[in-house]
């Protein structure tokens, strides 16, 4: 797989650091958050830390450890300090709405980034379910992200459990269109009905 | 054995019954568009005098996903021989580039960027001159003193500055920084200033202190040596 291109502005050195200006901080913001959903777009990326190293991506083969990282450009010898860092984050989860963290109360579990919206991914797994005439039946996790001949659709392969959890239950639990059966014993699910 | 079977085929089906949906709108929509545009080439002049007719074909090009303002530059760009009404379109269109990116470059512009966001705007690729730029500049003009070209260091920047604020001009010590900033590849230092200008830390500091609020120059705190650099944002485009 290509190596993702970066925009011109993660070579600019001072946006590694924050700034003073008011106006132009929210214009930088703005920046950073561009390029981590363009970049967890590209890779697929649908969990991050909270640090901003990639935890989760739906490429299976992709190894994780030798992405380009987001925070930091060699080239130009600067990175974003953990402060900063943060902000950032709080930028996308509370300005944007394009992300959130799996478990407020475990912040270190990660965050998971909206490329796309949970809204979204429901319309996708839902067609999914509805055109391949299993409305009402029970699912498992597996088949609904990992099987191989059940004309899953390529956005779903993989999808990342957490992401999954929460498009159910934000979603389509919500919206009375979907059930979840909890695996004994566990706080994991099971089954899911579709309807 | 044969449920399972079944359901796969109705799957594929159902994919590709939609997929061909959608293909089969998008060429639609294209060439819907393509349609609109060689309507406005054929009978822009028609478009533009008969007021009912033109907002008609407005509502058409917002229904379809087309700027009428870019269509518009667009046509008219392609007859060599321009019209005021041309030049009014174009200083328009420099007024909503100019006001969205005021944010990041503090309100100078460099006028290849400019032209750059002009010939490539949206669904158009047209031919705008730097003579374009400068004449709907002068259209600006009779509404006041927001706009002014600039050169430093043989590079034409566009100044503009919101109606209320018409009085902050650029100092010649903003200037000075600005030549720095050319020379440099895009920053300024402390040391490039008193080195190169004899000026001393408190001059440096209260000027670029104030770009820095003006949005004009962005801080680097992690340059060589711990020595903070300046940066004049039009790097970035």
């Amino acid at each position: 797989m290509e190596t993702f291109e970066f925009p011109k502005i993660h070579s600019f050195p001072p946006l590694y650091t924050k700034q003073p200006n008011a106006t132009v901080l929210q214009q930088q913001l703005d920046s950073w958050c561009s390029i981590i959903l363009s970049y967890c777009e590209y890779y697929k990326v649908s969990t991050i830390s909270t640090t901003g190293t990639i935890v989760y991506s739906q490429f299976e083969e992709l190894k994780i450890d030798t992405l380009p990282p987001i925070f930091e450009n060699k080239q130009i010898n600067r990175a974003v300090d953990d402060e900063f860092k943060s902000d950032i984050i709080k930028h996308l989860i509370h300005k944007l709405n394009k992300a959130e963290y799996i478990n407020t109360k475990i912040p270190d579990q990660g965050i998971l980034v909206y490329w796309k919206s949970l809204a979204d991914w429901a319309t996708i797994l839902y067609d999914f379910v509805e055109n391949s005439g299993q409305l009402g039946t029970v699912l498992t996790i597996y088949e609904l992200t990992k099987s191989e001949d059940s004309g899953l659709p390529e956005s779903l392969k993989n999808l990342d459990y957490n992401l999954l959890v929460k498009v159910l239950k934000n979603i389509l639990i919500k919206q009375g269109k979907a059930q979840i059966l909890m695996q004994e014993g566990t706080d994991q699910i099971g089954g899911v009905k579709i309807v | 054995m044969n449920g399972s079977d079944d359901r796969d085929a109705y799957s594929r089906l159902g994919n590709y019954l939609s997929q061909k949906h959608s293909d089969q709108l998008s060429t639609q929509l294209a060439v819907f568009q393509s349609a609109l545009i060689n309507f406005a080439e054929e009978h822009g002049d028609q478009i533009k005098s008969n007021n009912e007719f033109r907002m008609k074909f407005t509502e058409m090009c917002q229904s379809v996903g087309l700027d009428p303002l870019e269509l518009m530059i667009y046509t008219s760009s392609k007859n060599p021989k321009r019209t005021e009404n041309f030049y009014i379109t174009l200083s328009v269109k420099i007024v909503e580039i100019c006001q969205e990116t005021r944010d990041l470059n503090g309100g100078l512009i460099s006028i290849k960027d400019l032209l750059t966001r002009l010939q490539n705007n949206g669904n158009f690729k047209s031919s705008i001159t730097e003579q374009d730029i400068s004449e709907s500049l002068k259209v600006l003009e009779s509404l006041g003193q927001g706009y002014e070209i600039l050169m430093i260091k043989d590079k034409k920047w566009l100044k503009f500055s919101l109606a209320s604020t018409v009085e902050s001009n650029i100092s010649n010590d903003q200037k000075k920084i600005y030549e720095i900033c050319t020379f440099m590849g895009g920053y300024v230092t402390y040391r490039l200033l008193m080195d190169n200008y004899g000026w001393d830390r408190i001059r440096c500091k209260s000027v670029i202190d104030e770009m820095i609020m003006n949005g004009f120059l962005w801080v680097d705190s992690q340059g060589d040596n711990g020595q903070s650099q300046f940066w004049e944002p039009s790097w970035i485009s």
